[in-house]
């Protein structure tokens, strides 16, 4: 567990999470199981926002530690060799296309075709989509599936207008409604524990595809109702009456490999329920191939020197004062009434604290290890990152209050903190990943 | 102590330029409390210590909470003097991520303390050495970038060691009798600034706070000076400044807003932000005002002199008794009768008007007899809660002790206070 | 039904935004609150409440109080940008019907400032 607090940590600690760790986390030799550990990628790379972090807090809770950031060179020059699962979330769908190319296509194909699974919310999941059917989609269709929020001319929004649109050829793609949506269970589901009882669980549906023409026994969760927990740019009505019964989550099994799409953000840390509907998913991948994970590989270990006892500690400390800094300017930047627009995607300035609420919670769990930091380097780039990133943060507030243009220092502060937000990431799962106990370490065979 | 507080005592060493982190002994069961400060000023005496600290209750839901302390060797009396850190300064010494702060020694540069979220930085204040409160606390606001920190600085007058030395809080008086700004000065700590993200923890959570609610429920909302005055010729005085006044405000979480907004370099009425920079004063302590309504002087002259004591780090209340001259209007003439204080060594300790207990300031206007007051304050501070809600918001001091049961899984009672501050004197 | 502020009756005592904080973390904090006291230029005695939901935000600014929906009140603009995500850190206000309760920053308000309409 981590040191979240608050509301997010009352989620972290649901109790649906245990079959999941229990699974993962636990699982070893030791109690009769075949099995590697798992390991994640995370997509990072152009086009993705910032829910990524929510697929690695999500991994965190089910106890999967073995996560790579990946960006998009990774992906075309063989970095999806030997890993597991292939996670894509939101952001901006185009940018992720135009930047992962047929290369990435390709990679994506044959990281299935190998026996991986690819999960994909919201932008990750309109990416695979056969319905997506244009320049620069076309190479990566991969589940069989129709977007039904696509039309020539959307009827005007009753709010969150500049949330509502986005070009797809000669239509537009649009979005009914921002927020919370129950969903039940699709075919595919049955038997799933989140499930049970005939429950329906909650996700936040942020701009995602509605979809319909998947095979009825590849839906996996169905809309089955509304939230007041939304915001209605279409009359709630009017939105039931597209929503009801069309796909919100579709699996599809390709070979050896899963690929999972969902219109809501399953991964999202406030919705256990939908954070259990994925890791069943997951669960299950791992249970048809026969075995817990591929396990294809595992981290390389050794050959990297921590930095010593007193100078790690040191980093540590420096690490944390930064982001404390950078915390207290970004939470000024909350109220502030302005966005940038990076690419297709506009930034509300309340992300520069998500960013580093996820290094911060996580910082006593380093600091008290950080002498197992390896290489040490890494501690000193944290340190030095985050420093650039008070400044930067400090650079962005005084220009928005004196009335001048922050576009350009604000996409440096973002570029830079969700680079940073990867490596310190990475540090904390490979610490985690040394002390996660019961199972053993298969060499590398990549 | 799992709860009401979060994050260790720190030790500052000013000399040394070092910072390190202590747990506070456990015999204190009621956490790092006033009492607790106390034990520790008198066990590093010899370093001449400045303690920072809160109250059990302050920084959550519980009226009027919030209260934190001050604590230091007065140069006027010589011995320990408390000053309160109100306003929305001691919630977020609590929210600072450091349950106490002790600052011994003094430091061969000026520098500031920076504390937020558990990490204590010692800053170089040569930039700002040698300006007022109000530019220091810009200065510092702008070099952290976030106008929330919440700025204890002094201005010259505690460079100076002035016996009228008060620290201000962000722009405003304090209730600094007791010369702690001077005590700054001497340290070469031009300030201390605050800000913390943090959460406050309740044992039961529910209780609690379902509690502070009908605590809160059943407490008066008033404004203005008018309800705290001690007796017939202290009223008047929200008349007095009524055609300066903007806006009333209230310190952390109190229902009763007794600051007044005063606007002189503008309209009162003006209620957006795009006018005068400096529009103004907020009138934090109604004695001031009192002594110089006594002396004579009309409301906007008395405001531009409370102003210019504060941003010169002058106590304004016996800065006020302490003006040589009669009744000022000219902002340039008040300015220099002020700057004529900034190394006075007059105004002693005002004993007999208050708590003359030997820690409390006078804290005005005091309310009730010297004995009961001492009570007040001793309790308030042990509960972080305003002593001037205590007496006169109609809710029983009772009621507020029983909240620290459900706060922090301890029971405190009056006795139990008074055996507190019997301990630290031992 | 939604919760609206008279913001010349609030004297900043930041009492909605701890029992909005509580009602989201069962802590006391600020850092989460729908309900958020502005206090930013102190100097000028200003300050105002913002209380946000799901598809916009009411801001009583002591010149006026008014609902805007998210997204005008930005300089940005009004179009594209249809997968951004509405932020993690602060909820929308839910009138504190996940708990069971009234709304609490309009029970706890001394002043009476904040109100049901």
């Amino acid at each position: 567990m981590t040191a979240v607090r608050g509301r997010l940590g009352k989620a972290e600690r649901d109790p649906v999470f245990e079959r999941y760790r229990k699974a993962f986390l636990f699982a070893g030799p030791n109690e009769g199981r075949t099995t590697a550990y798992p390991r994640v990628a995370v997509y990072t790379g152009s086009g993705a926002s910032h829910s990524w972090i929510w697929f690695a807090d999500l991994m965190e809770r089910i106890g999967l530690y073995d996560i790579t950031f990946i960006v998009e060179s990774d992906m075309s020059s063989g970095g999806l060799d030997g890993f597991d699962f292939l996670l894509v979330g939101g952001g901006d769908t185009y940018a992720m296309a135009e930047s992962l190319g047929g290369d990435g296509a390709r990679a994506i194909l044959r990281f299935v075709g190998d026996g991986g699974l690819y999960l994909g919310s919201c932008a990750g999941a309109y990416l695979v989509l056969t319905g997506v059917d244009l320049e620069p989609f076309t190479p990566f269709r991969l589940v069989t599936g129709e977007m039904r929020n696509v039309m020539p001319d959307p009827p005007k929004p009753r709010c969150l207008d500049h949330k509502y649109l986005a070009r797809y050829g000669e239509e537009w793609v649009f979005h009914p409604v921002y927020g919370e949506v129950e969903v039940g269970p699709g075919d595919a589901a049955a038997g799933f524990p989140c499930f049970d009882a005939g429950a329906t669980i909650r996700a936040p549906l942020f701009g995602g595809p509605i979809m319909e023409g998947a095979h009825k026994d590849e839906v996996l969760a169905r809309f089955s109702g509304l939230s007041d927990r939304a915001a209605f740019l279409w009359p709630r009505g009017d939105v039931l009456r597209l929503v009801d019964g069309r796909a919100a989550a579709v699996v599809s099994s390709i070979g050896e490999g899963t690929v999972v799409v969902s219109g809501p953000h399953l991964e999202h840390p406030l919705f256990p329920g939908a954070n259990a509907l994925a890791a069943e998913v997951l669960l299950r991948h791992c249970a048809r191939k026969g075995e817990l994970g591929g396990g294809r590989h595992t981290p390389g270990r050794g050959g990297d020197k921590p930095v010593g006892g007193e100078e790690a500690e040191s980093l540590a400390r420096e690490i944390r004062r930064q982001v404390s800094n950078a915390r207290i300017v970004a939470f000024g930047l909350e109220k502030m009434p302005v966005t940038w627009r990076i690419g297709l995607k506009v930034w509300e300035p309340e992300k520069v604290r998500m960013f580093l609420d996820y290094a911060w919670y996580r910082l006593p769990f380093v600091a008290k290890r950080a002498a197992l930091v390896s290489p040490g380097e890494r501690l000193a780039h944290l340190a030095g990152g985050y420093g650039e990133v008070t400044q930067m943060a400090r650079s962005v507030k005084a220009r928005i209050e004196s009335g001048e243009d922050s576009q350009a220092e604000a996409e440096l502060l973002l570029g830079t903190l969700k680079e940073l937000t990867a490596a310190f990431l990475s540090v904390y799962f490979k610490l985690r990943l040394q002390e996660r106990t019961g199972l053993p370490e298969k060499p590398r065979t990549s | 102590m799992d709860f009401m507080y979060y994050g260790d005592i720190l030790i500052v060493d000013l000399e040394a330029g070092t910072t390190e982190e202590v747990e506070i002994d456990e015999a204190w069961r009621a956490g790092p409390v006033l009492p607790a400060a106390l034990e520790l000023f008198r066990r590093h005496a010899q370093d001449n210590p400045l303690l920072l600290g809160s109250g059990i209750l302050t920084g959550t839901t519980a009226p009027a909470s919030c209260l934190g302390f001050v604590l230091g060797a007065s140069q006027i009396t010589g011995g320990p003097a408390v000053a309160p850190l109100d306003m929305f300064a001691g919630a977020e010494m609590k929210l600072s991520g450091f349950s106490m702060v002790l600052i011994k020694g003094n430091s061969p540069d000026p520098v500031y303390l920076w504390l937020h979220d558990g990490v204590a930085d010692l800053v170089d204040a040569s930039p700002i050495t040698g300006k007022d409160t109000w530019r220091t606390c810009d200065a510092i606001r702008e070099e952290m970038g976030e106008q929330l920190i919440q700025v204890v600085s002094i201005g010259p007058a505690g460079e100076a060691k002035s016996d009228l030395a008060s620290f201000s809080i962000n722009y405003w008086g304090s209730g600094d009798n007791a010369a702690l700004g001077a005590l700054m000065g001497a340290k070469n700590l031009k300030a201390v600034a605050l800000r913390g993200l943090g959460m406050i923890d309740a044992e039961d959570p529910e209780e609690f706070y379902n509690r502070t609610m009908d605590l809160l429920r059943g407490s008066p909302s008033k404004k203005g000076f008018d309800w705290v005055s001690r007796g017939p010729e202290d009223e008047g005085i929200d008349a007095w400044l009524k055609p300066l006044a903007h806006r009333h405000r209230s310190c952390f979480a109190c229902p009763c807003a007794c600051n007044t907004f005063v606007k002189y370099n503008e309209d009162p009425a003006v209620m957006g932000s795009d006018g005068v920079q400096e529009p103004g004063l907020m009138v934090t302590n109604p004695a001031a005002a009192l002594w110089l309504r006594q002396g004579g002087w009309g409301a906007e002259g008395a405001c531009r002199a409370m102003e210019a004591m504060t941003r010169a780090g002058i106590d304004a209340v016996r800065g006020a008794r302490e003006m040589s001259t009669g009744p000022l209007e000219d902002p340039t003439e008040i300015a220099a009768a002020v700057e004529a204080l900034t190394g006075s060594a007059g105004a002693a300790w005002p004993r007999g008007e208050g708590a003359g207990s030997g820690i409390f300031g006078p804290r005005t206007p005091p309310q009730g007899s010297e004995d009961r007051w001492l009570e007040v304050n001793r309790a308030a501070y042990v509960l972080g809660i305003c002593p001037l809600f205590l007496v006169t918001s109609g809710v029983e001091l009772s009621e507020l002790l029983e909240l620290c049961l459900p706060a922090a899984g301890v029971e405190v009672d009056a006795g139990g206070i008074k055996e507190m501050f019997d301990r630290a004197r031992a | 039904m939604r919760v609206k502020v008279k913001p010349l009756e609030c004297t900043g005592c930041a009492l909605c935004e701890l029992a909005c904080g509580y009602h989201w973390d069962e802590a006391f904090s600020m850092i989460s609150s729908s309900v958020m006291l502005y206090r930013g230029e102190e100097k000028k005695g200003y300050m105002g409440v913002m209380v946000k939901t799901p598809e916009d935000l009411f801001i009583g600014r002591p010149e006026g109080a008014t609902a805007m929906k998210l997204g005008e009140l930005q300089k940005e603009g009004a179009s594209g940008g249809a997968s951004a995500k509405p932020i993690l850190i602060r909820e929308a206000c839910d009138l504190c019907e996940s708990a069971g309760l009234e709304p609490q920053c309009v029970a706890i308000c001394p002043q009476e400032a904040l109100y049901l309409e």
